[in-house]
């Protein structure tokens, strides 16, 4: 800790004596319409080459100057505002932006004409743009920022029928995703079809690939920051829309005006509704729905302080008759409160609260299963911005976990299961972290921090000391006030951006990240059965180092926007099942675990237009995923499940009146690294299938095309909306099992399940 | 919700590998080896015998024997001298290649008496399930794999019974109910618990829809006890058997 006393003093020093002539212009950029603050505007003065953004409470601060400028606030989506101020002192300056006519302007991913994918340092990221988002179409006509973010170059999804995605190689367990900074666990609907997350209530998504600043830490492979709407603080509103396989509702409005507001949004499906038609009585006797609601208020006490209050619940039901029901759900709930000390010292304090859990009812043995993992959250963030090139950030975040492996009860008594409880574990999972962003002169910016985690194993906890092969040969036994481990490691960040012109720049990255947490999956496709374990005796923290270098440039003013990243990704402490390991409730679950490292690299490309008629994107990744475990494989290095060497995304939407828009995407990519057999054998009069590599395999490659059309029509507070997934039915395989031939006894045949060909549907939406 | 639809992959049929399935039996003192080949995954049940190879079993104390072969593929040789406690080692070489094996006899197990008892459990079907009381030499629960013939059967079903219910004074075979008057001819082996688990890893692959599967996160062969890269097994013991009447 002395290292970051040392780094915070020189931080200081760096603070130049300008007090005299310079003046701090900072504030609050706002939609006019209905109050939302807005993250990531931009507040420039290009004649002196300062700028600033606004966080992710829609607050800025420009510290230059005094004198006459032109100052100008942009966001993408909205009317370019220029004023011409005279400004002799430091004050305050607010500014709402108009929506622009959204059909016409530029409807993007991220950046704006002038070129803020050239200029700043980040790299690996992407910010996904609600109105976009809303225009892609995606399944059953619902729009998915989780499914829209695997439409990007270096973001793979899981697989069909998963909202699970790998990004840069990594597992589907490191990814951070923060709801209004309350980590979510498990961000799936009905087995994956659909995410958690409503895409009316959302109003940002930002997804870093990796290399990200030192406040996010965790996870190896990335973090993705979606913030809900505050609510409409000028007028009430009602907004939804009804489709045929679910229907959403979102009721929004002020709490005292201007001052305050509120959200509360829902979504229901009922796709059990059309099950209870089928003449099939196992259908129709079965349950398929989830819901969720997402709710947030917040309110503005005096000049400096907001609080704001957030929450997220939803929940899954799945029941096949009364033999078997699973049902699972999150929970989240965030309360902060932000503080402004001056116009340059800006406080956000949270404290959050995350459930997960699921409980499977296997109705014919009588019993029930139930697991889960609870989180409390408490952090703080200091943003400061001393002078016009530099904002420094530092903050502290504390994670208390309970983690509950799982239980088995039992309602019959001749159930052959017996009754067990996994013991609790709990765990405390701190950080503290100092970043410092600078531009050097003209053509270099720097974002440079460090950040300090540590995990902390409480009792009460039993742990188990292993012989060779993997039996029992002393326990210890911690009480509530022992420690059992602890884990500390740094995790320094560093990003620099080179401008080579206003339209070019190189950039180029390095991060390393600890996770402490994993996931650990019982088949081979994701169900809301993993199980997270805590890092202990047995399992070390994974640590990923990436480095990243990329190449930007714009083109025909901002029109067009090429991309071009590769990295090359270190893992360590990888984990993964010995072979033929069954994880269901084994309280020595780590036995089945075996250790090892991974590498991950690949090229990212990516060509946007980003203004127009026609917008879009094509996104290429070329790519490698390895592991090498010295007791898998015989100690050599195999692919990957997600080792997707191919993956191609082409993104269209078309306005070609402000009555239509229509889109269409097109995803292909390499097949699955999978273990199949390779021959069969004869032991003890039985045959059985002969296995040779692991992950020597690969499913057949999976492409689809999306196709989505809105009508706007007369009133511009309704529209329809049309699409169609897997326009051209496209078999993609969900598992492939092999059995005897019904055909041709004797031999063995290969059967693939696929789930959706053609899934039409249709929407009415509507705003008031 | 969801559609099936056979398809074709080219599953590049791997080069045959050896099985040998080994069998040091103390009761009779017999060792007999059974050598095949794998074969086709697509078109199972082809599995050409090894002949022609020079089986060697070396007991504790140093004495070899070399295991002839009686039958195209079965190797197999009586009166040897099997102790409960030793180690025994045994060497096949075949094409040029030699693979090695080790094995410790563990003490018999003294089977008491069994008994039956109704199946409550659905799943089972109706019947009675046997239950073995026996006894062990050291009073620790042990490692049990029973097999069992009965004159429906034209050989002999191998059973684990489940780890749970392996105390030292009975085990319940759980998976296999009988009716009443059957006659069953039980052989109860007391095994190390490296072959229990090899037999338990057999078991969950064998039958008809193989692949990678339900139960396991990481489809991969039964750990082979052999050196050079043969499947199979070597399985020293010295059984009990009891005849019974399912009452």
């Amino acid at each position: 800790m002395k290292q970051f006393t040392v780094i915070l003093f020189l931080l200081a020093s760096i603070s130049p004596a300008f007090a005299q002539s310079s003046i701090t212009l900072s504030g609050y950029v706002t939609d006019a319409a209905t109050g939302e603050t807005m993250i990531g505007a931009t507040v420039a003065i290009p004649a002196i080459r300062a700028g600033a953004y606004t966080n992710e409470y829609g607050f800025y601060s420009l510290t230059i100057p005094a004198g006459n400028h032109v100052v100008q606030i942009r966001f993408v989506g909205y009317t370019t505002d220029t004023l011409n101020l005279v400004l002799e002192a430091s004050q305050t300056l607010n500014h709402e932006l108009i929506a622009s006519d959204a059909m016409l302007d530029e409807v993007v991913i991220s950046s704006t004409k002038t070129g803020d994918n050239i200029s700043s340092t980040e790299m690996g990221v992407a910010t996904l743009n609600m109105d976009m988002v809303k225009k892609i179409p995606v399944f059953m006509g619902e729009t998915d920022i989780m499914k829209t973010i695997q439409l990007l170059p270096g973001v793979k999804p899981a697989g069909e029928g998963s909202t699970g995605f790998y990004v840069r190689g990594g597992g589907a367990d490191q990814n951070l995703i923060l709801l209004d900074e309350a980590p979510v666990y498990n961000p799936s609907h009905l087995l994956g079809f659909f995410s958690v997350f409503n895409g009316d209530a959302i109003k940002s998504t930002k997804l870093y690939k990796g290399n990200m600043p030192a406040e996010y830490g965790g996870r190896l492979s990335s973090a993705m920051d979606i913030r809900m709407n505050d609510g409409n603080s000028k007028d009430y509103g009602v907004s939804g829309g009804i489709g045929l396989i679910a229907s959403r509702l979102t009721v929004e409005g002020p709490i005292v005006e201007e001052k305050g507001s509120f959200m509360i949004s829902g979504r229901r499906t009922y796709a059990d509704a059309f099950l209870a038609l089928s003449a099939d009585t196992a259908l129709s006797s079965s349950q398929l729905y989830f819901y969720d609601l997402n709710a947030k208020a917040n309110y503005r006490i005096g000049e400096k302080d907001q609080l704001f209050l957030s929450g997220y619940f939803g929940r899954d039901v799945f029941g096949f008759q009364d033999q078997f029901g699973i049902n699972w759900g999150n929970a989240t709930g965030t309360l902060r409160w932000n503080h402004l000390f001056n116009d340059k010292l800006f406080l956000n304090s949270t404290l959050i609260y995350s459930d997960y859990d699921y409980e499977i009812d296997l109705g014919q043995t009588g019993a029930r299963i139930t697991s889960g993992l609870r989180d409390w959250n408490w952090k703080e963030d200091l943003s400061w911005y001393p002078t016009q090139n530099q904002t420094i950030k530092a903050g502290v975040n504390a994670i208390h976990h309970s983690f509950i492996p799982g239980a088995v009860t039992l309602e019959d008594d001749e159930s052959i299961l017996e009754e067990r409880e996994l013991p609790e574990s709990y765990a405390l999972e701190t950080a503290a972290y100092v970043s410092h962003e600078i531009s050097l002169g003209n053509q270099l910016k720097v974002n440079y921090g460090l950040r300090g985690s540590m995990f902390t194993v409480l009792g009460p906890d039993t742990e188990y000391d292993y012989d060779v092969e993997g039996n029992i040969t002393d326990s210890t036994v911690f009480s509530s006030t022992d420690i059992v481990t602890n884990y500390a490691g740094l995790e320094p960040r560093i990003a620099a951006t080179y401008l080579l012109s206003e339209t070019q720049s190189l950039k180029a990255s390095y991060a390393r990240n600890r996770q402490y947490i994993h996931l650990l999956a019982n088949s081979t496709t994701a169900t809301p059965t993993d199980v997270w374990i805590p890092s202990s005796e047995t399992v070390a923290p994974e640590i990923a180092d990436q480095f990243s270098i990329g190449y930007f440039q714009n083109f025909s003013n901002g029109m067009y926007e090429l991309s071009v990243e590769g990295y090359y990704k270190d893992l360590q402490n990888q984990i993964e099942y010995q072979n033929g390991a069954n994880l269901l409730l084994d309280e020595t679950v780590e036995t089945q675990l075996t250790f090892g490292q991974g590498s991950a690299y690949g090229a990212e490309f990516m060509l946007r237009k980003t203004s127009g008629k026609l917008t879009g994107w094509v996104a290429y990744t070329l790519s490698r995923s390895i592991r090498q475990f010295d007791e898998i494989n015989g100690g050599e290095p195999f692919a990957a499940r997600q080792d997707r060497i191919h993956d191609l995304s082409i993104v269209a939407i078309y306005s070609p009146t402000p009555k239509w828009s229509v889109s269409g995407s097109f995803v292909y990519y390499t097949g699955d690294a999978v273990t199949f057999p390779s021959g069969s054998y004869s032991v003890d009069g039985g045959i059985l299938p002969l296995y040779t590599e692991r992950n020597g395999y690969r499913m057949p490659d999976y492409h689809r095309l999306d196709l989505s059309a809105t009508y706007y029509g007369k009133n511009p507070r309704t529209n329809w909306n049309f699409s169609c997934y897997n326009a051209y039915g496209q078999k993609n395989p969900y598992t492939i099992d092999f059995q005897e031939s019904e055909t041709d006894p004797g031999t063995t045949e290969i059967v693939k399940t696929y789930l959706f060909r053609w899934v039409p549907s249709v929407t009415w939406n509507f705003e008031f | 919700m969801s559609c099936t639809e056979v398809i074709t992959l080219d599953l590049n049929d791997s080069e045959p590998t050896l099985v040998i399935e080994a069998t040091l039996n103390g009761q009779d003192n017999t060792i007999s080896v059974l050598l095949t080949e794998s074969g086709s995954f697509i078109n199972p049940g082809d599995y050409p015998v090894v002949s022609d190879a020079l089986i060697t079993l070396v007991e504790a104390n140093g004495e070899s024997m070399i295991v002839p072969e009686v039958e195209p593929g079965v190797y197999s040789l009586s009166d040897v001298s099997v102790f409960a406690g030793e180690s025994y080692n045994l060497s096949v070489t075949s094409e040029g290649k030699e693979y090695l094996a080790n094995a410790v006899v563990l003490n018999q197990i003294k089977i008491d008496s069994v008994s039956f008892e109704a199946s409550t459990f659905r799943q089972l079907g109706e019947g009675f399930y046997p239950t073995i009381h026996y006894q062990t030499a050291s009073g620790e629960a042990p490692w049990l794999r029973v097999r069992i013939t009965t004159a429906s059967y034209l050989s002999p079903i191998s059973f684990l019974p489940l780890e749970n219910v392996m105390r030292p004074t009975s085990s319940s075979i759980l998976q296999a109910s009988y009716p009443r008057g059957e006659k069953l001819g039980m052989e109860v082996q007391a095994i190390s618990e490296e072959m229990y688990r090899y037999f338990e890893d057999v078991s969950e692959l064998t039958g008809e829809n193989i692949g990678p599967g339900a139960t396991s996160a990481a489809p991969a062969n039964p750990p082979s006890q052999w050196t050079g890269g043969a499947l199979g097994y070597f399985n020293a013991h010295i059984p009990s058997r009891i005849e019974v009447l399912v009452p």
